[in-house]
C-alpha cells in the first residue's frame, strides 16, 4: 500500500490553547483511517486545516507525496480531499441531482443546465459504489441516512480520492449506521481512502484499518483494530483507565416518590402519544424507560416535568398530586429534571455560564434580595460548580453556548443535581457525549440514586437503559409493554419489547435466540 | 453538535479589531459583571463602529453635496482644479454649519461670554441645548425598541406608542385642573406611558396568545394610532380657537419645568430620559423581571422549562417597550409648544431606523451615543 496523504507536524494554536500539537498522520490507499478522540481533543481543528479553513501554523501536507498547501474547501476538492459534513450541506427544496451539480454544473449549449448528464452520471457513481439514491427526489423528502449518500455522492462527483467523514453516525439510527459501514467498504475496495473521525469505540473497531488516537491535541498512539479493545481505546482517549462497566450496589427502594396513574397525553398535532401509563418509582431506584425514539418517552416526561399538558390521568409527587402543575411548581417540590434537549430546553446558550447555572433558582433567595438579583453569590456558586462538577470552562462569564456539547450537559447536571432533591428526572443524559463525560454522568445520577433519589431514565440506548436501571420499562407506540426487573432483563429481550413483540412471544424469542447462540 | 469548542475557539484568534464581529458580539453581548471578560472589546472597539457609521455617512452625504450643487459643475466647467474647490469649499461650508447647528459656533461662544449680552449668551449656547432637547424623545423611543430586543419582540410600532403617549399626556395635561405642578406634571408623564403601553399591551396579548407576529401587528395599530389622532385634533381634541388640527395648550402645572430664560428650551426631561436610561439598564440586567425578560428574549423553550412565564413576559416586555415609547411621545409634546399635532410620517419614519441599529447596544452607551448621530441627521436637514 501507498500514502495518499501524509500530515506531518501540524500544529495550530488558538489563544491559550494548543488544538493541534505537532500531528504526524499517514493515510494509506484504499483504508479507512480511524480518529478517535474526545470532544475537544482537536479532531476537527485537524481536519479543518486538511479541508482549508484554516492554515497550520507550523508542518506540512502531502498528498500522493508532493507537499501542498490548502487554502480554501474548494481548493481541497481541487486536490482530491473531500468532507461529509456532521451538518449536511444540502438544500432541502432541491432535487438530488441539483444537489450534486451544484458549484459543478453540468451544462449544454447557450449555458443551460444539463440535469439529464448529471443524473446520468450521479447514477453511475450510484451503482459503482452501492450508492443507493434516486436522483429525481428532492432532498427534504429523503430520510437521514440517504441524505448522507448524497453528500457522499457529492464528493465522488467532484472526484474525491480522500474523504472525510466527521462524526458521521450522530444522526443514524443503527440500521442506518451499519449500511454506511458497508458503502465505506465498497469505496475502499475501489482504492478511495476514508478518514473516519469519531468517538465511538464500537464504531471504529468495526470499520477502521488503523486508529489513531488524539488528546488535547497531540497524537497518542496508533493501532490496529485486531490489537486493541474497547478498554484500551477508551482509556487512550481519556488519559486514564476508564470504567466501561459501572460497579453498581443493589438498590434499595423505599417508599414511593412519584406515581403516575393512566397517564394520557397527546402531542401539538393532537395524536396519541402516551396512552394509558402507569408506573411507581420509588426512593433510591432507577426506573429506565427503553424505546425507539418517537414512542412516546418525550411526551412522557415532558408531562410529567409540567411542560406539557396532561389530558387524563394523574401524576402524585411524595403523595400530592402535581397534574397540572407548573415546571416551577414541579421544581419546587423536590425534583430535577435533565431534559432531552439540552440546548432548546436546558440552556440559554448566549447567556454565561454562571446565569445558566441559576437558571431554575435565580428568584429564590440567596441569590434573589426582593426583586434585586446577587450576582456576586450567582458568581460564587458558578466558579463552586465548575469546580465540583469538572467543568472545563474557560470562566463562569464564558456563553454557554461556546463550550463543548460535554461541558454543556454537565453545566445542566451541575445546575440540577447540586440542589437538595427527592426526584430526577433524567431524559437522554448522555446524547451525543464522549466516554469520559458519560461515565462523568452515569456515576453522578447512581451517586443520587445511592443518596435516596427516585430517578426516571429515559434514554433510547439500550446500553446505557441496561447498565443504569434497577427496572426497565419498555415504552412501544405510548404504552409501557412492560416492566422488567433489571436481573431479568437481557438484551435481546428488551430489544424485542421495543420492537413491539408482546412480553410472552418475546420471552419465548429471547430464548430460543440465546440457545442458538449457546 | 460535537466539537463544538474546537469549532468556537477561532472567533477569538485573531485580536485584530474586525467590524463585522464586534457588531455581532455587540448584539450579542450580554453584559459583564463589573470584571473584564476574557477576550472582551475595549472600549475604542465598542465605540468604532458608531464612528465608522457616523464618517461613512458624512462620506456619502458629502457626496450627494457635491452632486447636487450647482456651482460644483460650472466651476468644473472652468477647469478641474476649480472644480475640485468649490466641491471641497461646498462640503465644507455645509459640515461647518452641521457642526454650529448641532454644537454651536465656538467664536461666537467665546465672543458672548466676554459680552454683556445675556440673551446673546443664551443664543450662543441654545444650539448644543437644543441638541439635547431634541435628542430627548429620540432616547426615550430607542430605549423602546432596546428593551423590547433584550425581551425578544420586534417593537417596530414604536411610533404608534409615540402617537397614544403624546395624545394621552396632552389630555391630561390640558383637560386636568386645579393640581399643582408637584402632582400634575407626574401624572401628565404617567399617562403619557401608560397611553404608550396600552398600545403596546395589544400586540403583546396577540402575540403571547394568538402567536401573531408582532411586526404585522404593531405596524397596523400604527395607522391606527395616526388615524385616531387625526380624528382627535379635528374633533374632540380640537384646540376650540383654532383652525388648525392643533390640541388645546396643556396647563403651566403640567409644564415640565425648563432650565434657562428664553429661548433656550432645555429641559428636565432630558435627565429624566439618562435616569430612565440607568433604570431599564438596572431592571433588564440586575433584577429577577430582567432575568426573565432576557431569558424568554433569547430562548423562549428554556425560559418554560425554568418556570418562567413566557407569555406574562412577552406581554410585559411590549408594555414597558410601548410605555418608553410613550414617554418620547410625552417629551416630544413638550418639545414643540406643549401642543399635540399632527407629526409628519416621514420625518418618524426616519427616525426609526437608528432606533434599530441603536438597539442592540446596551441602554447607557446607547443613550450618549444616540445623541451625537442623531444631532447629526437633524442638524443636517435644519442647515439645508
Amino acid at each position: 500500500m501507498t500514502s495518499v496523504l501524509e500530515l506531518r507536524g501540524i500544529t495550530k494554536r488558538f489563544p491559550g490553547v494548543l488544538a493541534n500539537d505537532h500531528i504526524d498522520l499517514t493515510l494509506e490507499k484504499g483504508a479507512v483511517h480511524a480518529l478517535l478522540g474526545e470532544n475537544g481533543a482537536g479532531k476537527t481543528t485537524l481536519m479543518n486545516i486538511l479541508y482549508g479553513l484554516y492554515q497550520p501554523d507550523e508542518g506540512e501536507i502531502f498528498v500522493d507525496g508532493q507537499p501542498i498547501k490548502v487554502h480554501s474547501p474548494s481548493d481541497a476538492i481541487r486536490k482530491g480531499i473531500g468532507m461529509v459534513h456532521q451538518h449536511f450541506m444540502l438544500i432541502p427544496v432541491f432535487t438530488v441531482t441539483e444537489n450534486v451539480m451544484l458549484g459543478e454544473e453540468a451544462l449544454r449549449l447557450g449555458g443551460f443546465l444539463d440535469r439529464n448528464k448529471a443524473a446520468k452520471k450521479i447514477l453511475h457513481i450510484s451503482e459503482q459504489y452501492n450508492l443507493e439514491v434516486d436522483p429525481d427526489s428532492y432532498i427534504k423528502d429523503l430520510p437521514v441516512g440517504v441524505q448522507q449518500r448524497v453528500e457522499i455522492i457529492k464528493l465522488l462527483y467532484r472526484k474525491a480520492n480522500i474523504l472525510i467523514f466527521d462524526e458521521p453516525t450522530a444522526v443514524l439510527t443503527p440500521q442506518e449506521a451499519d449500511e454506511l459501514f458497508k458503502i465505506m467498504h465498497s469505496l475502499t475496495e475501489q482504492d478511495k481512502s476514508i478518514i473516519f473521525i469519531t468517538h465511538k469505540l464500537r464504531e471504529v473497531l468495526a470499520v477502521a484499518d488503523l486508529i489513531t488516537v488524539i488528546r488535547r491535541g497531540k497524537v497518542i498512539g496508533s493501532v490496529k483494530p485486531a490489537e486493541a479493545d474497547q478498554k484500551k481505546l477508551a482509556s487512550m482517549m481519556v488519559g486514564r483507565d476508564v470504567k466501561l462497566e459501572l460497579d453498581k450496589g443493589k438498590a434499595k427502594p423505599g417508599e414511593v416518590v412519584l406515581q403516575v396513574e393512566n397517564l394520557l397525553v397527546t402531542d401539538d398535532a393532537h395524536r396519541l402519544e402516551v396512552d394509558n401509563v402507569s408506573f411507581e418509582i420509588k426512593k433510591g431506584e432507577i426506573l429506565g424507560i427503553a424505546g425507539i425514539q418517537g414512542n412516546g418517552q418525550t411526551e412522557l416526561v415532558e408531562a410529567i416535568t409540567g411542560m406539557r399538558d396532561v389530558d387524563e390521568g394523574k401524576i402524585l409527587l411524595l403523595g400530592r398530586n402535581v397534574t397540572h402543575l407548573s415546571p416551577r411548581v414541579f421544581t419546587e417540590a423536590g425534583s430535577a429534571h435533565i431534559p432531552e434537549d439540552r440546548q432548546r430546553d436546558g440552556l440559554v446558550l448566549p447567556f454565561p455560564v454562571m446565569e445558566n447555572l441559576i437558571l431554575c433558582t435565580y428568584y429564590l433567595p440567596p441569590y434573589a434580595e426582593g426583586p434585586v438579583i446577587q450576582w456576586h453569590l450567582a458568581l460564587q456558586n458558578a466558579e463552586k460548580l465548575v469546580q465540583d462538577f469538572d467543568i472545563r470552562t474557560p470562566s463562569a462569564l464564558t456563553p454557554a453556548g461556546s463550550l463543548s456539547g460535554g461541558n454543556q450537559q454537565k453545566v445542566i447536571v451541575a445546575r440540577e443535581l447540586s440542589r437538595p432533591i427527592h426526584l430526577l428526572i433524567a431524559a437522554q443524559p448522555t446524547r451525543g457525549l464522549d466516554v469520559g463525560s458519560i461515565e462523568y454522568i452515569h456515576a453522578q445520577i447512581l451517586k443520587r440514586r445511592d443518596e435516596g433519589v427516585a430517578v426516571l431514565l429515559a434514554s433510547t440506548e439500550l446500553d446505557e437503559i441496561m447498565q443504569l436501571s434497577d427496572r426497565i420499562a419498555v415504552m412501544y407506540r405510548g404504552r409501557i409493554t412492560a416492566i422488567v426487573p433489571a436481573e431479568e432483563a437481557t438484551k435481546e429481550y428488551i430489544g424485542l419489547l421495543m420492537a413491539g413483540i408482546s412480553p410472552e412471544d418475546a420471552k419465548t424469542q429471547a430464548v430460543k435466540k440465546h440457545e442458538i447462540t449457546v | 453538535m460535537t466539537d463544538q469548542e474546537e469549532n468556537k475557539i477561532p472567533q477569538d484568534e485573531k485580536n485584530k479589531p474586525e467590524i463585522g464581529k464586534i457588531f455581532l458580539e455587540e448584539i450579542n453581548n450580554q453584559f459583564s459583571h463589573g470584571q473584564k471578560k476574557k477576550g472582551h472589546r475595549t472600549i475604542g472597539q465598542v465605540i468604532l463602529i458608531p464612528i465608522l457609521a457616523v464618517v461613512t455617512g458624512l462620506i456619502l452625504g458629502g457626496i450627494f453635496i457635491i452632486f447636487t450643487t450647482e456651482q460644483v459643475y460650472t466651476a468644473f466647467g472652468q477647469s478641474f482644479g476649480a472644480g475640485l474647490y468649490t466641491a471641497l469649499d461646498v462640503v465644507t461650508k455645509a459640515y461647518a454649519a452641521l457642526f454650529t447647528g448641532a454644537f454651536g459656533n465656538p467664536a461666537r461662544m467665546i465672543a458672548a461670554l466676554s459680552s454683556p449680552d445675556q440673551v446673546e449668551v443664551r443664543r450662543a449656547f441654545n444650539p448644543f441645548l437644543e441638541s439635547l432637547v431634541t435628542s430627548t424623545p429620540y432616547i426615550f423611543a430607542g430605549l423602546a425598541v432596546a428593551l423590547g430586543f433584550r425581551a425578544g419582540v420586534f417593537n417596530i410600532g414604536a411610533e404608534g406608542q409615540i402617537f397614544i403617549g403624546a395624545i394621552t399626556a396632552t389630555y391630561v395635561g390640558y383637560s386636568v385642573t386645579g393640581l399643582p405642578a408637584i402632582i400634575h406634571l407626574p401624572l401628565a408623564l404617567l399617562a403619557g406611558a401608560l397611553g404608550g403601553a396600552a398600545w403596546g399591551f395589544i400586540p403583546g396579548w396577540l402575540k403571547a396568545k394568538t402567536g401573531g407576529h408582532e411586526v404585522i401587528n404593531t405596524i397596523m395599530m400604527n395607522y391606527i394610532a395616526f388615524r385616531l389622532s387625526d380624528w382627535l385634533l379635528t374633533g374632540p381634541m380640537k384646540r376650540p380657537e383654532s383652525f388648525n388640527p392643533v390640541s388645546p395648550e396643556v396647563l403651566p402645572s403640567a409644564w415640565i419645568p425648563q432650565f434657562f430664560p428664553a429661548p433656550i428650551r432645555f429641559h428636565l426631561g432630558f435627565f429624566i430620559a439618562l435616569a430612565i436610561a440607568y433604570l431599564v439598564y438596572w431592571l433588564l440586567f440586575k433584577t429577577t423581571w430582567g432575568f426573565n425578560l432576557r431569558t424568554v428574549g433569547t430562548n423562549p423553550s428554556a425560559a418554560k422549562y425554568a418556570g418562567m412565564n413566557v407569555s406574562f413576559n412577552i406581554i410585559l416586555a411590549m408594555c414597558l417597550s410601548g410605555a418608553l415609547a410613550g414617554l418620547a411621545g410625552t417629551n416630544e409634546v413638550w418639545r414643540s409648544t406643549a401642543t399635540w399635532r399632527w407629526l409628519s410620517p416621514q420625518v418618524t419614519v426616519l427616525i426609526v431606523l437608528p432606533w434599530l441599529y441603536w438597539a442592540t447596544t446596551t441602554p447607557l452607551a446607547w443613550s450618549w451615543l444616540h445623541y451625537y448621530s442623531v444631532r447629526s441627521v437633524v442638524g443636517r436637514l435644519g442647515c439645508s
